[in-house]
């Protein structure tokens, strides 16, 4: 006689299945080179359109070309942080040790964009406003972001046991989340130095042929993301298994790829 | 004002913070699988003089 099993959801299954160290790194790491693959293809593509197609500009000449650097960095600093603040949030509810490890490693990466938006920022800022820096409610709140990505960084590996490291660094993660409506409004609250948004859900003030390489230049910096993330995460699961029977599985199967 | 020293500038210090991003685990991962060889090595030793 048939029983009729209640059918898992595919979507919780698939959770079930990420939350398992071995079966994270072998799947993830299919997608690695492809990720890197299509970042640099985009990369080349969005920067031979901005460098050297789009045209200078009417106003600012040849600096606003920062922008295709700047302006990607900068998005995916505020989207990394949403993005681990996430991660943070499901890994503290429901223990997922995978989700600890990404979170955890989304940090060093979204602090890596922060410093390039701040620094390009300043670089911009110089030959346009006539100064590396000023204490502006947008560049501030950057520097701010920065800081919280270090203080989780900090936070994470200041505990011996990764867990409960991971675990106080989440809750960082969540409470810092308060800054970044801070940084996306800081230019309608306050009387910033720092322009208005250019481009919003409804349209864009820049033109087409200057707006593209942004556009491809900030889907390029998300397959860096996703690259970076799943190499660092695989390796902080190494570094954690090292004694476990999957890892010298790897080792071994990594020393025989090597010497074929 | 010369522009360029600007704009290359950005480009260098965003290329250099990336390209350390991208390595960094890289290296760490080299030396993950040496911890790896050398705790079955000491573990396969122990296991050789016991028995």
């Amino acid at each position: 006689m048939k029983t009729d099993k209640p059918r898992k959801n595919p979507l919780v299954m698939f959770i079930h299945k990420l939350g398992s160290p071995p079966w994270f790194y072998d799947f993830t790491g299919k997608f690695v080179p492809w990720l890197w693959a299509v970042f640099a293809a985009l990369t080349i593509w969005g920067l031979y359109l901005g460098l050297i197609k789009a045209p200078p500009d009417y106003l600012q000449g040849e600096s606003y070309r920062i922008m295709y650097i700047h302006v990607p960095a900068a998005w995916m600093s505020m989207m990394i942080y949403v993005l681990m603040a996430f991660m943070s949030f499901i890994a503290l509810i429901w223990r997922i040790r995978t989700m600890e490890i990404m979170a955890m490693n989304s940090a060093p990466i979204g602090a890596a964009f922060t410093l390039i938006a701040l620094a390009t920022g300043s670089l911009w800022g110089r030959p346009t406003w006539g100064t590396y820096w000023v204490w502006d409610a947008r560049l501030t709140s950057e520097l701010v972001l920065l800081f919280l990505y270090l203080g989780v960084i900090g936070l994470y590996k200041a505990m011996d046991e990764p867990r409960k490291a991971a675990r106080a660094a989440s809750l960082l993660a969540l409470v810092g989340l308060v800054n970044l409506p801070i940084i996306h409004f800081s230019v309608k609250w306050w009387n910033t130095l720092h322009q208005g948004s250019s481009i919003s859900m409804t349209g864009s003030k820049i033109d087409a042929s200057m707006l593209w390489p942004l556009l491809i230049m900030a889907i390029a910096m998300k397959f860096y993301y996703g690259a970076n993330l799943i190499t660092r995460s695989r390796v902080t699961l190494l570094e954690q298994d090292l004694r476990k029977g999957w890892t010298r599985d790897v080792a071994k199967d990594a020393a025989r790829e090597r010497n074929s | 004002m010369n522009h360029a020293p600007f704009i290359w500038g950005s480009y260098a210090i965003a290329t250099v913070v990336l390209l350390w991003t991208a390595v960094a685990p890289l290296i760490s991962k080299k030396a993950a699988f040496k911890n790896i060889r050398t705790l079955n090595q000491a573990k396969e030793q122990s296991r050789d003089t016991n028995s």
